[in-house]
């Protein structure tokens, strides 16, 4: 059963006189529970798939549904709450909140939706994630303490703290050393076996697209192949 | 959760957060002196004023303009204008008698005239009176000298600050001194003179009350009362009738009161002089007739409770209604006329200006907030991405504006009563005679709570606003910029 599906999406970007067509027409089926890697050259329309999957921007032309929904009539209240349901984020240069400490930044999300939960069902929660995710020790510390590894970790958490069935990761081991990113890959791994939950990431790099089971190749904003394992 | 992130926010953005609130903190400063030495000389003038000649509230007949106490609060330049009298005086007594909220009431008729006091002139206003209520009604007016007006006897009372004028300019001035007053009128003069009674001080004093010269109200209402001198017309010559063709700008220049200079402007004395010479009417005070009935321009109120002054208006106003009599009730500042309304005039003209110092600290404000919110795209674009809606990314940085705005205003506020506190310490003497007149001889100023509270709450509705374009921004993020390169 597909979780994710796009139809012709096409994105075009204004750049000063010229369009620039990021994604040419890009048609895409994510099945539940897939641990999917977009990967591509530079400026394949890895980015911009991503940002369209997460609902952080909005195609040119063409449908996307999420968990059956054509998001394209929504408006932003909509999406945003949809991107608060349905996603969890990790984002390349980590994107923790500097005020909050690691238990901070991974509850937020619990926070801003509509429904918070109790107060010792968030601890629960969390405590359970931080320790999944291998920092324990460091649940007090602020991000500016930590390492990249340490940081890319709490985004894992975070992205899960809400239940997601689908959570989007743009290179997030980009910006951290091989045995780290390929540490932070594992533990995605691991959070996709446990939760069931979508993972959809993107890179370059050849070595980590091999830990997909589904790897969607893009090039020039079109889908060049697809490879199921 | 959120406000705890504004918080830790602002301190983690220390020196904006500093710079804000500084910024803050002068712009109440400002407000809060200022209002407070505003408040203070309007609290003292309507305390001066009520306890010392206006009373609580005034009635009056109805009068094509304006008026105060002093007469037509617009001068006219055609006419001289004599205020009605207020008619079926009894029938209103009687209503007043039957008040309980109603303490004390007097009679008051005025009229504006030249003094000639030990061969000193000056122009007065002259508030005829009924002695025995009038001391009643304002027992806190002391008698320097002499003795206190009594109803039904002629005789006048000057100011202590109007004896001892007269006695640094070397003249000798005596209880029972002969006293002339002078008046113009729309047909003509009349001149009386009247016995000096007593000096009389009030308990403040200021430029406006120490002019006032108190007489008996039969000698005013002679003064006043032009239909006496008609009946006479027929006695005055040619020469003498053209002086009727004259109007109050050629006897008293541009203003009646208050201008120090025309006395020393010997060409328009002289005139004065010259026209007085050729008076309608001259007669003695106490060749009047007495027990003469006399009406009443003005009646003064003195209420229970003078924070119920706005229900008895109601009430009153009502009671008239009914009764159709035609009586208006004006209030201790419409009655005391345009020196009571100067510090409300100046008050307004400073928070005009305050409103553009205030403006252009906002400017200052929303640019440091904008260079706060630009350097926080990346971080209101996660907040966004993550599913955190507008309301909730308003709310954060209006609620960090908001501190902000509150914690300047309230350092605005200590920092304007250390000053405050440091002036009067100094114990200024204040030379000026507008700012004396407004405050005293010394600089006391005290704020006051509600004051301090009114400018926290201005310094936060400048924080809203100062708030509301850099949000505007804020929202316009999209939740895409998350995904921007580089660390925050």
């Amino acid at each position: 059963m597909s979780i994710i599906r796009l139809n012709n999406v096409k994105k075009t970007y204004r750049m000063g006189e010229v369009d620039v067509h990021a994604l040419n027409g890009v048609d895409l089926s994510l099945v539940k529970g897939d641990f999917v890697a977009v990967a591509g050259p530079s400026g394949a329309g890895k980015t911009t798939i991503m940002n369209m999957i997460g609902l952080i921007d909005l195609p040119t032309s063409g449908d996307i549904e999420i968990n059956g929904q054509n998001v394209s009539t929504l408006n932003d209240r909509q999406l945003t709450e949809m991107r608060h349901e349905f996603l969890g984020f990790i984002f390349q240069s980590f994107n923790l909140l500097p005020v909050l400490n690691v238990r901070e930044n991974i509850e937020l999300p619990l926070l801003i939706g509509k429904k918070v939960p109790s107060k010792s069902e968030r601890s629960d929660w969390v405590n359970h994630l931080i320790e999944e995710v291998g920092l324990s020790k460091w649940h007090n510390h602020k991000p500016s303490e930590l390492s990249g590894g340490q940081r890319q970790r709490v985004a894992i958490a975070r992205a899960l703290v809400g239940k997601p069935p689908i959570v989007i990761a743009d290179e997030p081991t980009a910006n951290l050393d091989s045995i780290t990113g390929a540490y932070i890959l594992d533990l995605m791994k691991q959070m996709n076996k446990e939760f069931g939950t979508t993972f959809v990431f993107s890179t370059h790099d050849a070595v980590i697209r091999e830990m997909a089971d589904h790897v969607v190749l893009l090039k020039d904003g079109v889908v060049q192949e697809e490879i199921r394992s | 959760m959120i406000l705890s992130i504004s918080l830790r926010n602002l301190i983690r953005h220390k020196r904006n957060s500093l710079i804000i609130i500084i910024l803050f903190a002068l712009i109440i400063t400002l407000f809060y002196i200022g209002n407070a030495i505003m408040v203070e000389s309007g609290s003292g003038m309507k305390e001066s004023y009520v306890q010392n000649f206006t009373g609580d509230l005034i009635l009056k007949a109805p009068t094509i303009m304006d008026v105060s106490l002093f007469g037509p609060t617009t001068p006219s330049l055609e006419d001289f204008y004599i205020m009605p009298e207020i008619t079926e005086k009894d029938r209103i007594l009687t209503i007043l008698d039957n008040r309980d909220d109603i303490n004390q009431y007097t009679g008051l008729l005025y009229g504006a005239a030249r003094m000639e006091i030990s061969k000193e002139k000056y122009n007065v206003p002259v508030f005829g009176i009924e002695g025995d209520s009038y001391f009643s009604m304002f027992p806190d007016t002391s008698i320097l000298k002499g003795y206190r007006l009594e109803t039904g006897k002629q005789g006048l009372m000057i100011t202590g600050e109007r004896y001892r004028d007269l006695l640094e300019s070397g003249r000798s001035v005596e209880i029972g001194d002969s006293v002339e007053l002078k008046m113009a009128g729309r047909n003509g003069f009349r001149i009386r003179e009247v016995e000096l009674v007593g000096i009389f001080e009030y308990s403040q004093s200021n430029a406006t009350l120490d002019d006032i010269v108190l007489c008996d109200m039969q000698t005013l209402a002679d003064l006043n009362a032009m239909s006496v001198v008609l009946d006479q017309s027929e006695d005055i010559s040619e020469d003498e009738s053209s002086l009727l063709l004259l109007d109050d700008m050629d006897l008293f220049g541009d203003t009646l009161f208050g201008d120090d200079q025309f006395s020393d402007e010997s060409g328009k004395e002289d005139i004065l002089d010259n026209l007085f010479d050729d008076v309608i009417e001259i007669s003695d005070a106490n060749s009047m007739e007495k027990n003469q009935e006399t009406g009443w321009q003005f009646i003064l109120l003195r209420l229970d409770n003078a924070a119920s002054t706005k229900s008895t208006v109601k009430d009153l106003s009502a009671l008239f209604k009914i009764e159709n009599l035609s009586v208006e009730i004006l209030g201790w500042r419409s009655a005391a006329g345009f020196s009571a309304e100067l510090v409300y005039l100046l008050r307004l003209i400073y928070n005009a200006g305050f409103l553009l110092v205030a403006f252009a600290g906002c400017i200052a404000m929303v640019n440091i907030l904008l260079i706060s919110v630009f350097d926080r795209t990346k971080e209101i674009g996660t907040l966004r991405a993550i599913g955190t809606q507008k309301t909730t990314i308003r709310s954060m940085i209006l609620l960090e504006n908001i501190i902000l705005s509150t914690l300047g205003g309230v350092l605005g506020v200590f920092i304007g009563n250390l000053l405050l506190f440091y002036l009067n310490e100094k114990q200024i003497v204040i030379s000026n005679s507008l700012l004396r007149f407004l405050l005293g001889e010394q600089f006391s100023v005290n704020g006051t709570v509600q004051l301090a509270l009114f400018s926290v709450v201005i310094s936060i509705v400048l924080g809203y606003f100062s708030s509301l374009y850099p949000i505007k921004h804020a929202l316009s993020i999209p939740p895409s910029t998350a995904q921007n390169k580089g660390a925050y």
